[in-house]
């Protein structure tokens, strides 16, 4: 079985691969971007695996088992990975991750994360209340990168 | 000559003129050590550099089509999060217009909205120029959902419903001639599902061609209690006619004089919106209410009278269509030119066009047409001197006649091929109204904070008088008291001067009294 993560961005896909502890990013035809489209999921899910599958010279589509971290938008997440289908073994809510993340940065008091939030894929999350707030993406929150984002997953 | 100062953020190093106070490349703070506190600029600095770091980050939306147009999205996007900043001030029309420009750039629609009063064909016509009967026809009114119909690759249904804010103002709007409504929606029940639906996430669907009718008429269907809670449908065709432009949209509109008023706002919204408006009539009956519908058009349309069409339809319904249709175009075009109409005759001449639509869907659909669906075509046939008993080999010309390919060769050659350019005249054009609002509220920002300046310059001017004088006070008394100590000692030293004198004496005089 082979892993890999996907972030489910507003245009592309980012693939990762862990190695040891590490989150490496996946070229896929020599892209680290894949760009997609909500309105044709099914044949963009479907081309996505067959590269992964053809680049990573792989038995069968089943061996390929994806992780996906969820967009903020449910329309595009839920289209995404219903056309991924059973390749999907987890999905992990944006939300809850960016509870982590501002759990675990907010303790360095001077980034101000309680009160500014972070910005992430052109929205901002703040943590208010014990629940994940998203608003419009802010000039004053931390911006939080893709490589950051995937520490997190765990 | 100027003077730089380095900054002191070792990532940056730039050079900046030390009449600033934050770097230009970084926002750290140059002259720190003006402030014996940290804590007294750290949490500006901290602003004004996450500012600067996040405008190169700010979330794009790339415009594929233009790159100039690419350019104007980019700026405004910076400037919309510049505005949203806490500290600046709010105008929120200029944030409604950013956000309005910055889709207009992003999702180039030709949008063309049906407009219209109830049961005047709107959703026949629209499905005529489809090329399939998507929407519903029925007899009774169906349409009361927004609907917006699009080219795409893939067959989808998307569904939005109204957030409960939406619901309350909906609700809140209904008028005095909604009595209709409410019986209709205590009939439904309606009341029991709506929590169910208000504030639900949207939903959508990629399902085959020949479901996109009945998924419709699932969200869209007076006769379904959901309905009332769906904002908007849109639906994605991948069987269009090749001549299709991809980026036109057809907005099948609730209607103007919903007695539901927050919907009726929704179908003004979209008139304003539109690149163009057909404005369905019954060719039969154009009456007060519907020169009234076509007049509110003209009004939200006063900035361009060129984009409204007047659809008159159910034409194969008038007694002689041909002829009368001639006398009925006059009236209308002496009508509906004008003051608040169109603004001569050849507009009025080129934009008021006749159609049969319900007739063209026959021609088109004949071979699966039922009995009398096929009597009506030889209805008309016989109106129009066709001979009956060929009447599959008259399709053609029947078709001719309900005026639908003209009224499509309109939307695909002269408006679909104008559109870019007018599409790029008008985002000019916004660009422009955004760029001459922000230039205004900087000005006004800048006045503001100038007498700010001011003021706190003549403050600390007064202060620092203060404490020159406070000084002078300080000094005056340092002396008075180092005067004050110099007598004290003087004092000191004669007292004991005298002291030893009056001891001396008083010694001298005892040893004298001992000797006697």
């Amino acid at each position: 079985m082979q892993t890999f993560y996907v972030i489910i961005k507003k245009d592309y896909l980012l693939i990762y691969e862990k190695k040891g502890d590490v989150y490496e990013r996946v070229y896929l035809k020599g892209k680290l971007e894949y760009a997609y489209s909500v309105n044709s999921a099914k044949d963009c899910a479907a081309r996505c695996l067959n590269t992964i599958f053809d680049e990573y010279n792989l038995d069968t589509m089943g061996e390929i088992d994806l992780i996906v971290i969820d967009n903020e938008d449910e329309i595009i997440t839920n289209a995404m990975s219903d056309a991924f289908g059973e390749n999907v073994k987890k999905r992990i809510k944006i939300e809850k991750l960016m509870s982590e993340v501002s759990a675990s940065i907010g303790r360095d008091k001077k980034l101000r994360i309680s009160e500014y939030g972070i910005n992430y894929d052109g929205k901002k999350y703040l943590v208010r209340d014990g629940k994940v707030e998203k608003e419009e993406f802010s000039l004053l929150s931390y911006t939080l990168t893709d490589d950051m984002l995937m520490k997190f997953v765990g | 000559m100027n003077q730089t100062m380095k900054c002191p953020n070792p990532k940056c190093g730039k050079e900046n003129t030390s009449t600033r106070y934050f770097c230009k490349e970084c926002g750290a703070l140059l002259n720190r050590s003006a402030f014996p506190e940290a804590g007294l600029y750290e949490d500006a600095e901290l602003k004004v550099m996450r500012i600067i770091e996040n405008l190169k980050l700010t979330p794009h939306s790339k415009v594929l089509w233009d790159d100039t147009v690419d350019l104007y999205t980019k700026k405004v996007e910076k400037y919309r999060a510049i505005m949203n900043l806490p500290e600046m001030k709010s105008d929120g029309d200029v944030g409604e217009k950013m956000t309005d420009f910055l889709e207009l750039c992003t999702k180039p629609e030709f949008q063309i909205a049906f407009v219209g009063t109830i049961k005047t064909g709107k959703s026949t016509l629209i499905n005529a120029l489809l090329g399939h009967n998507y929407a519903s026809m029925a007899v009774t009114p169906e349409t009361a959902a927004l609907t917006k119909f699009r080219s795409n690759p893939r067959d989808y249904v998307r569904v939005t419903f109204y957030s409960s804010s939406e619901w309350k103002e909906l609700w809140a709007s209904r008028t005095s001639g909604a009595d209709a409504f409410m019986n209709e929606y205590n009939e439904l029940n309606a009341d029991a599902v709506k929590d169910k639906w208000v504030g639900h996430e949207a939903i959508y669907k990629e399902i085959a061609n020949n479901e996109i009718k009945n998924e419709l008429a699932k969200w869209s269907s007076s006769k379904h209690a959901e309905h009332y809670f769906v904002k908007e449908i849109e639906v994605g065709i991948s069987s269009l006619p090749e001549d299709f432009p991809k980026q036109v949209v057809f907005v099948d509109t609730p209607g103007l004089s919903d007695p539901v008023a927050y919907r009726s706002e929704i179908t003004k919204q979209y008139i304003r919106k539109a690149n163009a408006v057909f404005v369905c009539v019954d060719a039969q009956k154009v009456q007060k209410e519907e020169i009234e519908t076509i007049s509110s058009v003209f009004s939200f349309s006063s900035h361009n009278k060129n984009k409204v069409y007047i659809i008159a339809t159910h034409w194969d319904k008038l007694n002689n269509p041909e002829g009368d249709w001639i006398d009925q175009k006059e009236w209308l075009k002496k009508r509906l030119t004008g003051k608040g109409f169109f603004d001569n005759d050849e507009m009025a001449e080129k934009n008021i066009m006749h159609s049969a639509a319900y007739i063209y869907n026959l021609c088109r659909d004949y071979d699966d047409i039922n009995g009398q669906e096929k009597t009506t075509l030889m209805q008309f046939a016989l109106g129009m001197g066709m001979d009956i008993d060929k009447l599959k080999s008259f399709i053609p010309d029947m078709q001719e006649k309900t005026n639908i390919k003209s009224i499509l060769r309109v939307v695909t050659t002269e408006l679909a091929r104008n559109y870019k350019v007018l599409l790029c005249q008008d985002i000019e054009r916004k660009y422009l109204d955004i760029m001459h609002i922000l230039k205004r509220i900087a000005q006004e920002e800048q006045e503001d904070i100038s007498g700010i300046i001011e003021v706190t310059s003549a403050d600390i001017e007064k202060m620092k008088a203060k404490i020159e004088e406070q000084k002078k006070n300080y000094e005056e008394i340092k002396n008075c008291k180092e005067q004050l100590e110099k007598i004290l000692k003087t004092v000191e030293a004669k007292t004991k001067e005298r002291l030893d004198e009056i001891l001396s004496i008083l010694k001298t005089s005892s040893e004298s009294k001992k000797q006697k």
